[in-house]
């Protein structure tokens, strides 16, 4: 069908160039516009429509044409062509060697994908797994950071949220699962071309040198962003070799184009607060009382010698403090942007700015970033262009950290005396035999520290990158990107002197702490890129090297000791206390990179990547990696025998390779000696080896392979599923070598694991008619994994789970709950054997595969709808899982009732014999062992999240055209609307209250957009 | 035509400027990461290197050795002694205990030989370069060999069987190494003779380094190892090995060169040792700045672990100045309700808290000392081919005149058989050297076995020579690890 238009279209423009055009060609007043109109890829269009007004030519067989049109003022061009989208340009008369762009007219998701270094693949004849979001999908989404962004969006790839012990959210990502036990995971983070820094080598994925992490994935601007492409298998990712082997996200920001200068203004405003439905359930005051006190006679102790009885300080039987509302609040959040982009033939240019000031449901913490970015192409003439992409964004944050378990905190003690001001001591008795109470310092009052300390992080991230692209021939480019990404932290911690944390023994109060980094990314890459279409051919090739040198200085200096609270400078605290240091860590790497592809007839594709990639890190001897990979496409829906009208799109694909992961301690291959005062002896500088030379050390290696199929049917539903298998081998992981070599575990290639599983991604146009549009894509992904060696099959066992060959990495390690005995309300257990203990042992702990923590399914759901006369759209997203357990240490019966808050669910203990219960007898300090953990702790992670809902307005042309605007619209946007899981109840927890450790932040905003 | 050419041309220069990037670029300077090979770089870093390799032998003298062959001993009662501690006082120890003694002397004795090893092989590769400080390599290189010699020692006598326990010794040892090892090297148990023969190998290659220096019987610092010290450790290695000869001599030699330390002194080069080094001091480890590990272990005003056996004093005549090491009497500047109260406790690891810079308020561990040398040298003078008693016995007094603070005339030792003198020795080592080290040692060495007295509060009072339990088993993890590792005999079941 598409080919006989095909055919349609060139006789008539072979037609075109018989007629006899010349008499309008010389007629007066008249001049030419001439160029080439070309695809996504840059091949050019045969037969395209040129038009202007009613008369019009058809491009030749290099896509190019020309056309006469008046002299003088600006001329309206519309170019078209069949199965893409037709495009209006105002070009000046006499313009020659115009470059038009058509895009293809594609209901459903993007028909290019942009794998980087130049290589683009069509999505019908694509090897690989790769997912493209593009900008529209991401532009509802909060700005705060953009790896958050991704949830539920890409399939096979979790973004795992999590609440460390300071109370701050950190994010992890993982495609595919997880690809390494103790080097880092986390995906590879590409932003233009040139690799950012995302935080440190190990799986917490933490900015290093400073006390607060504080994510460099939060300094982008997401509006700045075009595409964020997820390469997930070999065939996409050995290109980028080392560190590839997690995944690679490839961030493309916004260019410019040429035309008009357009501008669009938007301003978003909003509030959030946390969800308390969300939250962990816990007692009341009263409730709370009633429990201690039950515990505490339960406990053999008289309730004469209670600790908390009410005194002239402390009523406490009167008082019932909700944290939350004490380190909670509603949040506020600004965003404006302000972008504009337009130029000529020979410049073009994108422009924008942005404002960004976002203060957290979390008391005190703020975040105010400001960003600038402009990217300005010059064509210098048709063979050279030169872009320059320079971008800034100024970050502070400031921070109060809290400890995740503020919630825990006794109802019964309030953050004030009755006079207002900060209660810093309350009267009771510690003791557990009498009644001797005293004043004791509230160590759970942490809002002095709120109000006088300082903690705040000035952070600026520059990006400069300068691509110079040059054709000496029309198939061949060659292409050079040099990036520099800088990023600057200045940390400032104080703490007062009037704060516990300021308050030191020796009397010297007041402390200060500066810290700085100084983190470089160098990165060059040369590349030429060669295509060219020979007939029913079409071929590329890539050939390249690239140069990255990484560098992360940081410095430090505190020290106490303040004579009031207004000097907070290092300079001037007491001399005695000042200490200060710096570090550095420096790498480099150097790859030559390969890849070339070949597609006959629209129909089979091959593509090859290759990189060779040495690595500083590692000793000369393990130094260089090759990571190689193979994809096929087989395009069936485009073979002549093919005759469907159902199945519009079917496509298969198999890709196989393998990449690396580096990113290991440096000093691993060399061998450290430290010079510490651990080390000194008898006052003499000392030094030992902290770590021993490991020259052997090398690449961790994964082998990937990936299968692939894509069904489109009636051009309204697209189905893609995908299946892969990952070993990761040589993983570095600390292994232990005979003692009297190292007592330390050592990093070693040693082990191997594997992730299989397969995803799933349905994009369907449910409805779609000249008044309303639905569309919508759900994926899901499952994985699996396991380790499947290790080096000498040891295992290495944790507090709740163990590496160990044959086991799942995720697989829940511990004793299993057998209930409670309903005639004592003792808790009970199953040893290893499976008999009845009533001790608890960490001996008794079991691998329970059943219980992973991975989910059986999990994904993300999206829904578009468009009332198209109203101009409403409505977007709904959401995301989820399936299966999978986690972890709570919930509830501990009562054990440290007296100091701690524990979870609603201990109102239901036993209490009386021969009436069965959920928990055991609350007794406080009781021997049960109950606060270790056991199956009993585990929750089953199902969920489904309304991350996203969106409602924007378009307001009618007739309105906006007056205020000379090209468009004007209204969006209200709502993030975490919802969280459902199957065993929610209002008075029970679940993994509702769990899955975030202090409530799930649920924002409401109101946006304007403008264009003009 | 010329377009191409000229297109040609740059392409070609953009394609080969990469040319240049051969693999130098990979090579990174690790500034902030002090590589071993960037330490051994210059002299200061090998001295340095020889600074914490004595801190090494420091921490696990404080911390393992001393403490291993004294709560094994038959010295001490148990007042609150922790877990591992107990397990080691009851004999109760097994190849799992890997949080305890059987993982933790290998370990940090192993850090010793490694820290010896790095500097013996990067030492050598400085001569050329600093010609001039060839004698600080030198000195370097000499301590490295005595103290790779004194960890072999150590751990053969913590992990293996007694010397004489097969007529050639041709039992297993510990593993030596002499090599920086890779981590795919072998590391097999060798004999305890082949063990022995490297110590003797590394001690005289120490003593002749020293000759070169001039250092051969010159101590400057008793802190740090010395040509008297290869000498002092040679006559104790030669002790062990029952080559009673040599070991008189190598001990005669250094009876000559240093005096005892006087009685009045004796208290004080314990409890006031930064100030009072001791005359007779061969090599001690200088704690300054340290918080003992031996200190808690004995300190009656902390969480003391340790006790002397209460028949331990009783050893002692009245008037013994060593009889004042058994009994804490708190000073005036300790707490009120210490005050009035005496303690028994070993004192030896318990500095006076009045020394007013708290970094010197420690007690620097012996490794050895002349008072050893004396009982080394009666000893071979019995066994051995002197069969000498009297002279034996002579050394003897000098040391109990020493301690009472008379003339050696004044001193009566009566005796009659070589048994007598024997054991008139081995009550002298007890109450000269108890708790510096020996006790278990002591034991097992000539084949006598475990005979606690009968106030002792251990689970076993006696166990009959030869025993497993004697030894240390190798740990689990050790065994896991190590694929050609051999575990003792009598712990292969646990």
């Amino acid at each position: 069908m598409r080919s006989l238009a095909r055919i349609l279209c060139l006789s008539v423009c072979l037609t075109a160039l018989w007629l006899p055009g010349g008499q309008r060609a010389f007629a007066q007043g008249m001049a030419s516009i001439s160029g080439v109109v070309v695809d996504e890829e840059g091949q050019p269009l045969v037969a395209a429509g040129v038009l202007f007004g009613k008369d019009g030519v058809v491009s030749d067989l290099d896509g190019k044409f020309s056309i006469k049109v008046p002299a003088g003022k600006l001329v309206t061009l519309t170019f078209s062509y069949l199965g893409y989208q037709a495009r209006e340009l105002s070009v000046a008369p006499g313009t020659s060697g115009l470059r038009v762009e058509l895009k293809p007219d594609s209901q459903l998701e993007a028909a290019v994908i942009n794998a980087g270094y130049g290589v683009i693949q069509k999505r019908e004849n694509l090897t690989g797994s790769a997912y493209q979001i593009t900008s529209d999908r991401l532009a509802d989404q909060p700005a705060t950071r953009i790896d958050n962004l991704l949830a539920g969006q890409v399939p096979g790839l979790r973004v795992l949220e999590s609440t460390n012990s300071t109370g701050r959210t950190t994010l992890n990502l993982r495609v595919r699962g997880d690809g390494s036990i103790s080097a880092s995971s986390e995906p590879l983070w590409i932003i233009d071309g040139v690799p950012v820094y995302t935080g440190g080598i190990t799986g917490s994925n933490m900015v290093g040198g400073v006390q607060y992490s504080v994510s460099p994935l939060s300094l982008v601007n997401p509006d700045d962003i075009e595409s964020i492409t997820i390469l997930k298998d070999a065939s996409t990712t050995a290109l980028y070799g080392a560190d590839g082997a997690n995944g690679v996200v490839l961030v493309t920001t916004k260019g410019g184009r040429s035309g008009k200068i357009t501008m669009n203004a938007s301003v978003k405003y909003g509030f959030s607060a946390i969800d308390r439905s969300t939250t962990v359930r816990r007692p009341d005051a009263a409730s709370w009382m009633a429990l201690a006190k039950e515990a505490w006679v339960n406990a053999g102790k008289s309730l004469a010698i209670f600790p908390y009885q009410d005194n002239e300080y402390n009523t406490y039987s009167q008082t019932d403090t909700d944290w939350y509302k004490v380190y909670t609040g509603v949040g506020q959040s600004l965003q404006a942007n302000f972008s504009a982009h337009g130029g000529s033939d020979r410049m073009r240019n994108y422009f924008s700015a942005s404002w960004y000031d976002n203060s957290t449901v979390y008391t005190g913490n703020t975040q105010k970033r400001f960003s600038l970015r402009d990217k300005v192409t010059l064509a210098f003439s048709d063979r050279l262009e030169v872009t320059a992409n320079l971008s800034g964004s100024y970050s502070v944050n400031n921070i109060f950290s809290i400890s995740s378990s503020f919630d825990e905190y006794l109802p019964i003690f309030s953050p004030y005396a009755d006079d207002g001001g900060f209660r810093m001591y309350n009267w009771y008795s510690k003791s557990d035999d009498a009644y001797l109470p005293q004043f004791y310092v509230n160590t759970q009052n942490n809002l002095p520290e709120r109000k006088y300390n300082d903690n705040y992080q000035n952070t600026l991230s520059t990006d400069a990158d300068l691509v110079v692209e040059w054709k000496p021939w029309r198939d061949l480019s060659v292409t050079s990107t040099t990036g520099a990404s800088l990023m600057n932290i200045y940390e400032a911690m104080y703490s007062s002197r009037l704060t516990r944390s300021g308050q030191y023994t020796d009397g010297r109060n007041g402390s200060s702490h500066r810290a700085g980094v100084f983190s470089t990314v160098l990165n060059e890459n040369l590349r030429a890129n060669y295509k060219h279409v020979f007939n029913r051919l079409r071929v590329s090739a890539m050939g390249g090297v690239e140069w990255k040198d990484s560098q992360y200085p940081t410095l430090y200096a505190s020290g106490h000791g303040f004579v009031n609270d207004h000097i907070k400078e290092v300079n001037y605290a007491d001399a005695s206390t000042r200490e200060g240091g710096s570090n550095n860590s420096h790498t480099r790497s150097l790859s030559y990179i390969g890849h070339a592809s070949a597609t006959w007839d629209n129909r089979y594709t091959l593509t090859l990547s290759a990189r060779r990639q040495g690595y500083s890190s590692f000793s000369e001897f393990a130094r260089w990696g090759t990571f190689s990979s193979a994809g096929l496409s087989w395009n069936i829906a485009r073979e002549h025998f093919f005759h469907s009208n159902v199945i519009s799109a079917l496509n298969m694909k198999v890709s196989y390779g393998n990449n690396g992961n580096s990113r290991v301690d440096t000093s691993a291959a060399y061998g450290a000696y430290t010079l510490t005062e651990a080390n000194y002896y008898g006052g003499q500088p000392g030094a030992n080896q902290s770590s021993p030379a490991n020259p052997g050390l090398s690449w961790e290696k994964t082998d990937i392979a990936n299968l692939g199929v894509n069904i489109g049917l009636w051009k309204r539903i697209n189905l893609s599923l995908e299946g892969y298998y990952r070993k990761t081998h040589d993983i570095l992981y600390g292994g232990r070598v005979s003692s009297a070599i190292t007592s330390d575990k050592v990093t070693r290639n040693i082990g191997e694991m594997r992730n299989s599983g397969f995803e799933f991604d349905l994009e369907t146009v449910n409805i779609d008619n000249s008044s309303f549009q639905w569309r919508t894509e759900i994926n899901g992904a499952h994985n699996e994994n396991m380790i499947t060696k290790l080096y000498k099959d040891a295992y290495t066992g944790y507090f709740t789970y163990i590496v160990q060959a044959g086991a799942s990495k995720n697989a829940w390690w511990l004793v299993r709950w057998a209930g409670v005995d309903p005639t004592t309300g003792a808790p009970m257990w199953y040893d290893k054997d499976g008999n009845l203990t009533y001790s608890f042992s960490y001996d008794n702990r079991v691998l329970l595969p059943q219980y992973s923590k991975e989910p059986t399914l999990s994904g993300g759901m999206s829904n578009d709808f468009r009332f198209k006369r109203l101009g409403l759209s409505v977007r709904v997203m959401l995301d989820y899982q399936i299966g999978g357990w986690d972890l709570f240490y919930l509830v501990n019966d009562g054990y440290d009732i007296i100091t701690d808050n524990t979870a609603v669910e201990a109102l239901e203990h036993w209490t009386t014999p021969g009436v069965s219960a959920d928990n055991p007898a609350f007794v406080y300090k009781h021997n049960y062992h109950t606060s270790l953990g056991s199956t009993r702790n585990l929750y089953r992670t199902t969920y489904v999240q309304v991350r996203n809902v969106s409602v924007t307005y378009d307001l009618p042309k007739k309105w906006v055209k007056p205020l000379h605007l090209a468009s004007c619209s209204l969006s209200l946007l709502a993030d975490n609307l919802y969280l459902w899981t199957p065993a929610q109840r209002s008075d029970r927890n679940s993994y509702k209250t769990l899955k975030y450790s202090s409530g799930m932040t649920r924002t409401l905003s109101g946006r304007i957009s403008l264009q003009f | 035509m010329k377009k191409t050419a000229r297109n040609i041309l740059i392409l070609a220069l953009a394609l080969l400027a990469p040319g240049r990037s051969c693999s130098s670029f990979l090579d990174v300077e690790q500034i902030g990461k002090n590589t071993i090979g960037a330490h051994f770089a210059d002299v200061d870093g090998l001295a340095s290197a020889g600074e914490g390799m004595h801190r090494l032998l420091l921490n696990f003298y404080d911390n393992r050795y001393i403490r291993y062959a004294d709560i094994a001993g038959d010295l001490l009662n148990n007042n609150s002694a922790s877990e591992g501690d107990l397990l080691l006082f009851n004999y109760r120890l097994q190849p799992s205990d890997n949080a305890s003694y059987p993982y933790f002397v290998w370990s940090s004795g192993y850090e010793i030989v490694t820290a010896a090893n790095n500097i013996l092989y990067y030492g050598p590769k400085l001569y050329d370069s600093f010609p001039e400080q060839s004698k600080t390599i030198d000195k370097v290189m000499a301590w490295a060999y005595f103290c790779r010699a004194l960890a072999h020692f150590c751990l053969c006598n913590c992990y293996a069987q007694p010397y004489c326990y097969t007529s050639d010794a041709s039992h297993l040892g510990v593993p030596v190494i002499d090599w920086v090892p890779g981590f795919d090297d072998s590391i097999p148990r060798s004999t305890v003779r082949e063990v022995y023969a490297q110590v003797l190998s590394d001690l005289n290659k120490a003593l002749s380094l020293f000759e070169s220096l001039g250092g051969a019987n010159k101590i400057d610092d008793c802190y740090h190892v010395s040509g008297p010290a290869c000498k002092a450790l040679r006559a104790r290695v030669k002790l062990y090995m029952q080559d009673w000869d040599g070991a008189t001599t190598d001990a005669a030699e250094l009876m000559a060169l240093l005096p005892l330390t006087p009685q009045a002194q004796y208290v004080d080069m314990f409890r006031r040792s930064q100030q009072v080094k001791g005359s007779e001091s061969i090599l001690r480890l200088n704690a300054y700045s340290t918080t003992l590990g031996l200190r808690s272990l004995y300190d009656p005003t902390a969480l003391y672990r340790f006790i002397p056996n209460p028949d331990v004093p009783a050893l002692y005549d009245p008037g013994d100045v060593r009889l004042q090491l058994y009994t804490y009497v708190p000073e005036s500047c300790e707490d009120a309700i210490y005050q009035g109260n005496t303690y028994p406790a070993v004192c030896k690891y318990l500095a006076w808290k009045s020394i007013s810079e708290e970094k010197s308020r420690v007690s620097d561990p012996f490794v050895l000392r002349v008072s050893e040398m004396y009982l080394i040298h009666a000893e071979g003078l019995v066994k051995g081919s002197a069969h000498d008693l009297a002279g034996a016995v002579d050394d003897l007094k000098a040391l109990v005149a020493r301690a009472l603070g008379v003339a050696v005339s004044a001193v009566s030792m009566p005796y009659a058989t070589q048994d007598d003198v024997e054991q008139l020795i081995i009550r002298e080592r007890k109450r000269e050297l108890g708790y510096e080290g020996h006790s278990l040692f002591d034991m097992i060495r000539c084949g006598r076995g475990l005979d606690r007295p009968a106030s002792c509060n251990a689970e076993v009072r006696t166990i009959a020579y030869p025993d497993h339990r004697f030894i240390l088993p190798i740990c689990q993890l050790e065994m896991t690890a190590n694929d050609v590792m051999i575990q003792n005999e009598g712990y292969e079941d646990e």
